[in-house]
């Protein structure tokens, strides 16, 4: 009989520190662990990053269990499920949660089944019901319904969580550093029958744009070679990859693998420009997900402002030269490759 | 060689034209049956290893009742060798954990070489039927998978699987091993007529569970989690109050007067010649993480 | 008794004689064997056609050449030129084979020359001998100087000179020979041209005459033989094979296409005997005129298809698979390759199916069904095609209409209105096939309601399939894919036969076009008309009063499918009851209209290289500064409005026509 009522959330780093989502998680990690009257703790394997005690700490994680070790800079399948499997057998947390990450999803059904484990991928909410047991609720059919799922038996219940249903975070309020419990790295196999070789850092100059995140998109708006050449400063700028509409594609602007909606492509990017396009929704289909959109147009009643979440009326000819001279100030380089 | 690859029609709910809320108003003609499209490109991967070597036997699996048995059809007439029907009624009510276990009878049965499946099924959207099979038969798996070829006299895999913002792993494994697979850059293939005609006319195997051991009771035993209902999507909790507070006049303007001047919810209309352009836009930018600070 | 006998030596006309009987065999065998090669093609299903109906289009086409006079106009005087060649042909034909062979080789001359009924035929064809050369030097000049679009891109000029020398030299020695006849005293009379030559010649001593005579003969029957071997491998043995086309060319709507046969043994076009024996024959009937080539909107856009280098391409390969290559091509016929190779992507995908191609030809020659069979060689046999129409193959598939939006959502645009779903248990006068544009596509819900509202206005007893609609399944046939066509057009009759109503009223001509004319072909006969014919119908017998004017000045874009597929241009008339609308003449209209360019799933697939169709078409609507262009056809729509925007033209607006008879109730 489990009596152990804490939740454990398994964090992943992003540009020296804990991820974005990994800190909202730990945030909604807290705040079941608070409903379940049990304690938060956290759980990282990577190479060092300063400060991630003080940074788990003021989240409300008690302990950090980390397994510091620089050589998994990436993940590692079976390094990593040999680190945690072993802890997550001696401690037996109520709950383990992670991001439905690349990661996330490659790692937790590994753990789930060795562990003889109930585990609930993609999840959008988890709430505590009165009879103590957790209810998780996943979408399903694309996002139309969501599901109710209940775990059966005794084991550590696993859920991965989405990092886009994950409320942003305020700053963290203080908080006593977390307790670090150091974990023995794995031992090297070379023999082992998966082995990491190497790493394709994306190019956004040349990436599908289905698998962009960040995408300058166009439209007949653009309107000049020139202007069009201050798109692709601005998508260096930011690192975005350039797609476009078909009109752009017709005129022979932008190449037909660049071209999304209905007849091209779906892309699901985190950040989207829509330069002088009108947003017909033969355009607009093309882009899932939730996608934070900035749409620069010369119309004031144009339909795309009614996607935006950011919308900039303006003549473009006028307004590229400014706006990537702004991005470049502010990122500090003329491309991020 | 024999590449196994997990077939999934779907049972997929694409609109709600119904009108009756207890089951969420899911009209009977909503439901659309179709084959999984990560499982079809799972099996173009397949049939593309095939084409570059000549003695791989592409075998597809699917598990279920009358549908599965359609988009087996569907598998050959891409180009599947041959087809395994998992005859089971209503597999909704066995968890990824259950199925498994049926499906790793058959291919224990079967020895594939290698395991190809999508990462996720629209209609399920959990991507757990192919590593739990994949532990079950003790052979190494990956997910996200992108890009896959052979090597080492077949002996071992070559692949990449996709991570956050486009980058890529690159990883090798030994065979036998089981790969779920993302869209990638892949196309699958559009049937001839032949393999249209070739699908109709052909014999899809059926095994009962029976004959690999598996009992129904049994079964139902493994389930680990359970889905206890359904309900219409919930709106993203948001905690933080937003960063320039609305009045509460001004929030009611707000939602009182929807035209197109102004955009998203929380979203914003400016000028492109204002200063607060460059505002908005920094915070947009910083946001979406694309400045380190 | 005096006749070419006594100029002619015995052994002079014994070598001419085999000569000429040699080269007849070895022309009469190439002849044969491309019949025989004709009919090795796949069979055709035999049409309902009277032989009366046959042969009046014979004699109307053939000898009356009723196209060319059809064709005939200040711009394009080509045609009389035709009359020319072929009525002068036709004389001299007949005058080789009677007087020159048998009566001078064969020596029978003195006999078949002795009635009167010869020297009229024999003066007419001296008349035709000099509009023959009138003809030729005007075809050479076409071809050197003038050169219209439509003959090229390769002109021939070299060939055709060489061909107007040896033919006029041909006539002058005819002429030649005439006049020396009488003045050597073997007939007694000469034609008008003849006449002329035989004053000119009469100043030569007779011993020259006699060795002009020699001489001008023998140069005849080597040009004769020449042309013999030349005319069955070059593009004059039209002049064979075209009245045999135009004998078997059955009329029938263009807009129906033939069902490609759907069994194993398909082979796509994997050998040019796999085109059926009328494709083969039309190929050969093909007179490389150009006009299916300057009627279609992809050529004129300069975009790499052609209807007439489609003809060549499949010619081509068909000579090559019977061994019937001229000598003087083989030196290209080495590198010869597949005919699914010789015509590359661009030009199969560009063709929108509009059919003017079909509807130009003098000849009754139809490039679109070759460019048809060749995409369902691509599409069915070796699924080469953009992957872009992968996706659309398979929303129809798994979702029945060309958005993916599914079948639940075909009454979406029925709500806040007051439509009728037709159960299996009622009944309704009018089916209204929405269609898959009007059922999904924001820009013509509108459309569909505004059918439901002005029908039910006009009295109508209409009703919706619902549900139970799914795609007509016409793109997939424009696009090659027999296959899946097929089971759209069985699983829609199927649910039509379940349902009770008289008659099908269509808002797309695609699918007015497909239910009618194709569907029949797979056992569903339905009544079907378009919504225009049956507004022009309610308009005309006053069920339904136009009332509102609506003053504008309107350019009419008659939809392909409607006017040139299936004759069909009620949209007009209905137009012109608009009170105040103003119809302005649009040059290319009715049955000649200019395609929009969104047919043949030009919707969905990428551009083609050259000049945007759409964009030529609105330029030629508005010429005449309309401040409307209205169409009935919702893929026109699209396109003009589409062409509108993207060439800035300012106070146009492209509106659907029951848009404005909606407004006009």
């Amino acid at each position: 009989m489990n009596t152990n009522k804490d939740v454990w959330v398994l964090v992943e780093a992003e540009d020296g520190k804990i991820s974005r989502h990994a800190t909202a998680l730990l945030e909604e990690g807290k705040k079941l662990a608070a409903e379940l009257s049990g304690e938060l703790h956290a759980l990282y394997l990577g190479p060092e990053l300063g400060g991630i005690g003080a940074e788990a700490g003021a989240r409300g994680a008690g302990k950090l269990y980390a397994c510091i070790d620089g050589k998994l800079r990436q993940y590692d399948p079976l390094r990593y499920q040999q680190v945690i499997l072993n802890l997550l057998k001696k401690q037996q947390p109520r709950l383990l949660l992670a991001l439905s990450s690349s990661l996330g999803s490659d790692l937790l059904p590994r753990l789930a089944f060795n562990l003889h484990s109930p585990l609930v991928s993609n999840c959008a909410e988890i709430e505590v019901e009165a009879d103590g047991e957790l209810l998780f609720m996943k979408p399903v059919h694309k996002g139309r319904l969501f599901a109710k799922v209940r775990c059966q038996g005794e084991g550590i219940r696993i859920a991965s969580y989405l990092p886009e249903r994950l409320p942003s975070c305020d700053e963290a309020g203080a908080g006593s550093p977390a307790e670090l419990v150091a974990l023995g790295a794995a031992a090297e196999d070379k023999a082992a029958a998966i082995q990491v070789t190497g790493f394709l850092k994306a190019d956004h100059r040349t990436i599908d744009i289905t698998e962009a995140d960040i995408i300058v998109a166009v439209g007949r708006g653009v309107g000049s070679k020139e202007s069009f050449g201050l798109v692709q400063k601005l998508a260096d700028g930011i690192g975005g990859a350039i797609g476009g509409t078909r009109p752009m594609v017709d005129a022979g602007v932008i190449p037909y693998e660049r071209q999304i909606g209905q007849t091209g492509k779906r892309v699901a990017p985190r950040l989207i420009f829509l330069l002088g396009i009108s947003g017909a929704t033969e355009f607009v289909q093309g882009i899932v997900g939730g996608a934070t959109t900035v749409a620069v147009n010369l119309d004031r009643q144009s339909p795309v402002f009614k996607a935006a979440d950011l919308g900039i009326v303006g003549d473009l000819e006028q307004l590229m030269p400014t706006i990537v001279k702004h991005v470049r100030d502010l990122t500090g380089s003329d491309s991020r490759a | 060689m024999k590449i196994g690859v997990l077939i999934k029609t779907v049972k997929y709910v694409h609109a709600q034209t119904g009108f009756d809320l207890k089951n969420n108003c899911i009209d009977p003609e909503d439901i659309v049956r179709m084959v999984n499209p990560l499982d079809e490109v799972a099996l173009e991967w397949a049939l593309k290893l095939k084409d570059a070597q000549h003695d791989v036997k592409v075998v597809a699996i699917s598990l279920g009742g009358r549908y599965a048995e359609e988009g087996l059809r569907k598998s050959v007439a891409m180009g599947a060798d041959q087809a395994l029907h998992l005859q089971w009624e209503e597999p909704e009510k066995l968890d990824a954990a259950a199925l498994s276990e049926i499906l790793a009878g058959t291919c224990k049965r079967e020895n594939f070489d290698l395991i190809l499946c999508g990462a996720t099924a629209i209609d399920s959207n959990e991507g757990l039927e192919g590593p739990y099979l994949a532990e079950r038969l003790a052979i190494p798996h990956l997910s996200s998978i992108v890009e896959i070829s052979l090597i080492d006299g077949n002996r071992r895999l070559k692949v990449q699987r996709v991570v956050e913002r486009g980058d890529r792993q690159l990883l090798e494994c030994t065979l036998p091993a089981l790969l779920t697979v993302q869209k990638g850059s892949v196309v699958p293939r559009y049937p001839t007529l032949a393999g249209f005609l070739r699908a109709e006319k052909s014999v899809v195997t059926a095994v009962q569970p029976e004959s690999v051991g598996i009992s129904a009771a049994g079964l139902v035993k493994c389930n680990l989690t359970e889905t206890v209902g359904y309900c219409s999507p919930k709106p993203k909790k948001t905690r933080s109050v937003s960063p320039t507070p609305l009045s509460a006049a001004e929030r009611v303007e707000l939602m009182v007067n929807r035209d197109a001047s102004r955009a998203k919810e929380g979203g914003m209309v400016v000028d492109g010649r204002s200063e607060e352009m460059f505002a908005h836009l920094t915070k947009v930018l910083e946001k979406a993480g694309v400045l380190k600070r | 008794m005096s006749g070419a006998e006594s100029v002619l030596t015995s052994p002079e006309r014994m070598a001419a004689l085999l000569l000429l009987l040699a080269v007849a065999i070895l022309a009469v065998s190439i002849v044969c064997r491309r019949v025989a090669l004709i009919r090795s093609g796949r069979p055709v299903a035999a049409a309902p056609e009277g032989t009366g109906g046959a042969l009046a289009r014979f004699l109307l086409y053939v000898p009356g050449q009723w196209s060319n006079i059809r064709n005939l106009s200040m711009k394009d005087l080509a045609g009389i030129q035709h009359l020319m060649l072929f009525w002068g042909a036709l004389f001299f034909f007949v005058y080789y084979a009677l007087f020159f062979f048998v009566g001078d080789a064969l020596g029978f001359a003195s006999l078949l020359r002795g009635s009167a009924l010869a020297q009229g035929f024999l003066g007419l064809t001296e008349l035709f001998g000099v509009l023959l050369i009138v003809a030729l030097i005007w075809g050479l000049a076409r071809r050197t100087l003038l050169k219209p679009a439509r003959l090229g891109p390769h002109f021939e000029g070299g060939l055709f000179a060489a061909i107007t020398v040896a033919a006029s030299a041909l006539l002058i020695c005819y002429f030649g020979l005439e006049a020396l006849r009488f003045n050597l005293q073997t007939v007694s009379y000469t034609g008008p041209v003849s006449g002329l030559f035989a004053d000119w010649l009469a100043a030569l001593p007779s011993g020259t005459q006699a060795q002009l005579f020699h001489t001008a003969w023998w140069i005849q029957t080597a040009m004769l033989a020449c042309f013999m071997v030349y005319v069955p491998y070059s593009d004059h043995q039209h002049a064979i094979f075209a009245p045999f086309n135009i004998l078997a060319s059955h009329p029938q709507p263009h807009g129906r296409f033939s069902p490609s046969g759907l069994q194993e043994s398909y082979r796509g076009l994997a050998g040019p005997t796999d085109f059926t024996w009328k494709q083969m024959l039309e190929v050969y009937g093909c007179t490389q005129c150009g006009r299916c080539q300057e009627a279609c909107p992809a050529a004129t856009a300069g975009k790499a298809l052609s209807p007439k280098k489609i003809i060549q391409h499949v010619r081509g390969s068909i000579d090559e698979a019977g061994k019937l290559v001229p000598f003087w091509h083989k030196a290209e016929a080495a590198g010869s390759v597949e005919l699914q190779h010789r015509v590359c992507d661009e030009e199969v995908w560009s063709c929108t199916t509009c059919m003017a191609c079909a509807e130009a030809c003098p000849a009754f020659v139809s490039p679109l069904d070759k460019i048809v069979d060749l995409r369902r060689d691509r599409v069915m046999a070796r699924s080469r095609f953009f992957p872009e129409l992968t996706n659309l193959f398979r929303d129809l598939e798994n979702f029945g209409d060309v958005f993916g939006k599914g079948k639940s959502r075909r009454e979406d645009w029925t709500l806040g209105g007051d439509v009728r779903v037709l159960s299996e248990q009622g009944q309704a006068d009018t089916l209204f096939w929405v269609g898959c544009q009007a059922s999904f596509h924001d820009r013509h819900t509108k459309s569909a309601k505004s059918v439901a509202e002005v029908l039910a206005k006009g009295g109508v007893d209409m009703a919706i399939m619902g549900k139970g609609e799914l795609c007509c399944g016409d793109p997939l046939r424009r696009l090659g894919n027999e296959y899946q066509y097929r089971n759209f057009v069985r699983k829609n009759i199927e649910n039509l036969k379940k349902l009770h109503f008289k008659r099908i009223v269509t808002y797309c001509p695609h699918c007015y076009n497909t239910l009618k004319n194709e569907y029949p072909q797979f056992g569903g006969e339905f009544e079907v008309i378009h919504y225009t014919e049956l507004l022009q119908d309610l308009i005309g017998s006053g069920s339904l009063k136009l009332k509102k004017q609506l003053p504008a000045k309107v350019a009419y874009h008659d939809p392909c499918y409607l006017a040139r597929g299936n004759n069909l241009t009620k949209g007009r008339e209905v137009l012109d009851a608009l009170p105040g609308a103003s119809t302005l003449d649009v040059e290319r209209s009715g049955a000649k209209t200019f395609c929009c360019g969104g047919g043949g799933g030009a919707m969905w697939m990428r551009e083609t290289g050259g000049a945007k169709i759409n964009e030529l078409r609105v330029r030629e609507l508005v010429q005449d500064g309309p401040e409307v262009i209205a169409t009935s056809c919702p893929y026109c729509v699209v396109m003009l409005e589409d062409g509108i925007r993207s060439l800035g033209v300012e106070n146009v607006k492209c509106k659907d026509l029951i848009e404005m008879v909606r407004e006009s109730v």
